[in-house]
């Protein structure tokens, strides 16, 4: 993958009245990825991405695409091309005009334009739909027809704002899927919005997790999801267990950490004795035993789940945690109301920083 | 017995609020449908016709000052409601696209020549014309029509801007047109009907217009609705019934046509 990178986002800022919707943010968005803005509705994703379209412009930073700082330039003189959240196609216009227009916009002779929309209707599933109308064709058509639509013109950076939010659960995965084809197929960078973490999961190269118009955490798919850094990320990431913990004491590699059932060691540079800290485990890292090696734990209720078997548990302290395990023959089993005894890895263990989620 | 009673189907209510609603209809109707039938009565008069002709409907052809008359309506109808719906889409785009204080008494203001009595407004005109040394005839006429059609074409161009989805002329913005190909390729068609709606709306209003006309108009332009009053004043000539015949059957189709070509374009759009 090329390192060049195609936007860089310098400390903007964009403030609605009294509201700060996006704070300080800073991002450089390289060539050819498929880079996702992930968060809850208000977090200031869609502002970002309406910044680099243009449509709004940052009242302090800047945007940069391709090097050349954007200004207040408008959408219409930017190399950048967005896919709306209704997709915002012509009702007046047939599907061939609606792709045809930005090519007519930039002056294309006409027989280069018909070639070009025949072209893209192919890319999009749709060869036969040109002469159609917008309001014809199924909710996962007219997405293509906008993704066509946007694409024609050969952008730079193509914006994708929520774009498979009005489909149902069965289409929007086969169309995740194919946006990540086309991705792939016509190698442009893409900037994707959306609040489903695994939708971002599912395309992203790179996910950029945001709350309260800030840059939470960003990095791979991977990373996002299996090392959060914050209680917010591990949290919208679908965490199931995140204890609350005080550190004892640390030194420069690990640390050991007092929580409501016992201590755990932790591998985790750069934590100060007297600290609160969140660690979150995956269930199926949690091993039970019945011998009473680890931190001592009440089975709730047990949930068979086909490939694992879910146990709820309760720590001493009243804490809650899941843990599943695979349940081959040599496994054991434990029923409500059985003690077992937990024990956790520290390289499994992750640290995460900033205040407990409300409600969480 | 429960069947037949079910498939007679209505109720005392229902069968008196057709009744009911039979004679609201009739009681619109019955002055013109007389005038119509009086068109076609040898006597000329509005009693009972024995017979039927055609002779006022030759005279009116060969009425120059009725023709003509005819003729001055139509120009000033079709000029009212080029410009009256051209500044109702300038107005509606300013009012629906922008925020600034005072914007509510603006659009306010514009509606205010539908609640202002026409004799009040037709004095204030004269007034004003006469101040500003403008002569009476065609150009005031006009003038005076424009403003009071103007409310109501806004009225009808605001509803098309008030549904625009502002997102098509982002997605227009983004694939490169600036603010004026965005205006003609995308707003306008999409805001058409409406302006259309309020063209026809300004040409009818224009098209029978009696009481400015008769302050503006002067001495020398005359418009069908000043030519047939002074004729039922002065002589109650047959011809009337005719030329009003002729305007309610072009009104109808008028409306027949605006009605047709709805259906086509909603056929159009679904079967494409």
């Amino acid at each position: 993958m090329s390192s060049e990178i195609d936007v860089s986002i310098r400390d903007v800022v964009k403030r609605f009245g009294v509201m700060t919707a996006v704070d300080h943010v800073s991002l450089d968005i390289h060539r050819g990825q498929f880079v996702t803005l992930l968060g809850p509705s208000g977090c200031g994703k869609t502002t970002t991405l309406r910044m680099i379209g243009g449509f709004e412009h940052p009242d302090e930073g800047e945007i940069a695409i391709r090097g050349e700082p954007m200004g207040n330039r408008p959408p219409h003189h930017r190399d950048t091309s967005m896919v709306f959240q209704n997709y915002a196609l012509f009702p007046h216009m047939s599907v061939a005009d609606n792709i045809a227009f930005g090519l007519k916009e930039r002056k294309k002779p006409k027989a280069e334009i018909r070639e070009r929309v025949q072209e893209m209707l192919r890319l999009v599933e749709l060869p036969e739909h040109g002469g159609r109308r917008p309001k014809q064709l199924s909710g996962g058509q007219q997405q293509r027809v906008a993704l066509a639509r946007s694409l024609v013109v050969e952008p730079t950076v193509l914006l994708l704002d929520e774009p498979l939010g009005a489909l149902d659960l069965k289409l929007r995965r086969q169309m995740q899927l194919e946006l990540k084809r086309i991705q792939e197929r016509v190698g442009i960078t893409f900037i994707y919005v959306t609040h489903d973490q695994e939708e971002a999961l599912t395309m992203s190269d790179r996910i950029v997790v945001m709350s309260a118009g800030k840059i939470e955490q960003e990095g791979s798919a991977e990373e996002i999801f299996e090392r959060p850094r914050t209680r917010f990320v591990a949290d919208f990431m679908g965490a199931q267990n995140i204890l609350d913990a005080d550190v004892v004491d640390a030194d420069a590699q690990s640390a050991r950490l007092r929580f409501g059932g016992g201590t755990l060691a932790v591998s985790e540079a750069g934590l100060l004795p007297g600290e609160t800290v969140g660690v979150m485990i995956r269930p199926e890292k949690i091993q039970l035993s019945a011998d009473g090696a680890g931190v001592p734990a009440t089975v709730h209720e047990r949930v068979y789940k086909g490939a694992t078997m879910s146990y709820q548990l309760a720590l001493a302290d009243g804490t809650r945690l899941v843990a599943d395990s695979m349940h081959g023959d040599h496994a054991e089993r434990f029923a409500p109301g059985d003690m077992v005894s937990v024990t956790m890895q520290p390289r499994d263990l992750v640290v995460l920083r900033g205040v407990p989620v409300q409600g969480a | 017995m429960a069947s037949s009673a079910h498939r007679s189907g209505l109720s005392l209510g229902d069968r008196l609020l057709r009744i009911y609603a039979g004679l609201v209809y009739l009681f619109l109707f019955a002055p013109i449908i007389v005038v119509v039938i009086s068109s076609f009565n040898p006597s000329g008069r509005w009693n009972v016709p024995h017979g039927f002709t055609m002779r006022w409907y030759a005279d009116l052809m060969k009425d120059d000052e009725i023709l003509h008359a005819l003729r001055t309506s139509l120009t000033i109808a079709v000029l009212v409601a080029i410009i009256s719906s051209l500044l109702g889409l300038l107005a509606a785009y300013g009012l629906s696209r922008t925020r600034f204080p005072g914007r509510g008494l603006v659009q306010a203001l514009f509606y205010l020549p539908m609640l202002v009595p026409g004799v009040v407004c037709g004095i204030a005109l004269v007034i004003w014309f006469n101040k500003l040394g403008i002569a009476t005839g065609f150009l005031t006429i006009l003038i005076a029509h424009v403003l009071v059609t103007l409310p109501f074409t806004l009225t009808l161009i605001m509803t098309s801007f008030y549904g625009f989805d502002r997102r098509l002329e982002e997605a227009a913005h983004d694939l490169g047109a600036n603010d004026w190909n965005t205006f003609w390729k995308v707003t306008f068609p999409l805001v058409l009907p409406g302006v259309i709606g309020g063209a026809l709306i300004a040409f009818t209003l224009s098209f029978d217009e009696f009481v400015l006309t008769f302050f503006v108009a002067g001495g020398g332009v005359k418009t069908l609705p000043l030519v047939i009053y002074s004729r039922i004043r002065y002589l109650l000539s047959p011809v009337i019934n005719a030329i009003a015949t002729v305007v309610i059957v072009f009104s109808i189709a008028l409306l027949l046509l605006s009605q047709v070509a709805q259906v086509i374009r909603a056929r159009k759009a679904e079967a494409a």
